[in-house]
């Protein structure tokens, strides 16, 4: 394989690999921190693996865990990040509102529910791409999905924020 | 329930733009394997071991009771010439009584 092998799957999957790792810290510095360090420690790997890609995105998510780890909660930041694509600017204050809440929502969900419903509602990722990151069946990554956005929608209704 | 994933579905995390991608660019370059890593790492070693060995060798020149060199000595005892020889081996000769009479004068 090509010595430039890492710095090439970086450039493909940069923003991928950066959604994955804030799918699970919530925070952009520590998602940053996560892929740089997979990606050098891919670098600092002897050999090199069978398949580079499934690889580094294990290495990715689990930098991100450990990252995260001795953290209480999942902080959410990530709606500094959301973009409303049709008026590509930031949201009205009343739609920033609504995301806010979204963003506190996600806190309540399982980490499996909310890096679904992260890598997927706002990081425009495929249910089979997620499938495959995680290395589980498309049926349990839907079925994730559909409680976490159920349990969700439910907070901001009970709330009445929706 | 659609109405709610249409309304989130219109939101999308945006590319990082804090210099994310050239920080992890700049760390990717940084540690990239040096191929001279290796020839380094052996030529040093060897550097190390030849000052080692020089070092061992001026230590055990300059100890006068390890010195390799045979010394003789030569006195008067009580009017008596002696010749003391240190340092000479001589193989399966050691033992033997006049091996001490042909050194010892």
């Amino acid at each position: 394989m090509h010595p430039n092998w890492v710095e090439n799957l970086f450039l493909e999957h940069s923003r991928k690999f950066y959604l994955v790792a804030l799918g699970i810290t919530g925070q952009r510095e520590l998602a940053a921190d996560a892929v740089h360090d997979a990606m050098v420690s891919l670098v600092r790997s002897r050999s090199t693996p069978d398949d580079p890609t499934a690889y580094a995105y294990r290495s990715v998510r689990n930098r991100a865990i450990r990252l995260s780890t001795g953290r209480d909660r999942f902080v959410v930041s990530i709606e500094e990040f959301l973009v409303d694509d049709a008026e590509s600017e930031a949201p009205q204050p009343e739609e920033a509102a609504f995301l806010h809440e979204v963003c506190q929502g996600l806190e309540d969900l399982s980490p499996d529910q909310r890096e679904t419903l992260v890598l997927h509602l706002f990081g425009g990722m495929t249910f089979r791409e997620i499938a495959e990151i995680r290395e589980i069946s498309l049926n349990t990554i839907t079925s994730w999905y559909r409680r976490g956005i159920g349990a969700l929608r439910r907070g901001l209704v009970h709330d009445g924020k929706f | 329930m659609e109405n709610f994933e249409e309304r989130l579905g219109r939101y999308r995390l945006a590319e990082p733009t804090d210099g994310y991608k050239e920080r992890v660019l700049s760390g990717i370059h940084a540690r990239r394997p040096n191929r001279l890593g290796p020839w380094v790492w052996s030529m040093a070693a060897l550097l190390l071991l030849s000052i080692s060995l020089n070092i061992y060798q001026l230590g055990v020149a300059g100890s006068g009771s390890r010195s390799l060199e045979p010394r003789v000595a030569d006195t008067q005892h009580r009017g008596v010439r002696v010749i003391q020889v240190q340092n000479v081996y001589v193989p399966g000769e050691l033992n033997r009584p006049d091996v001490k009479a042909r050194e010892y004068f």
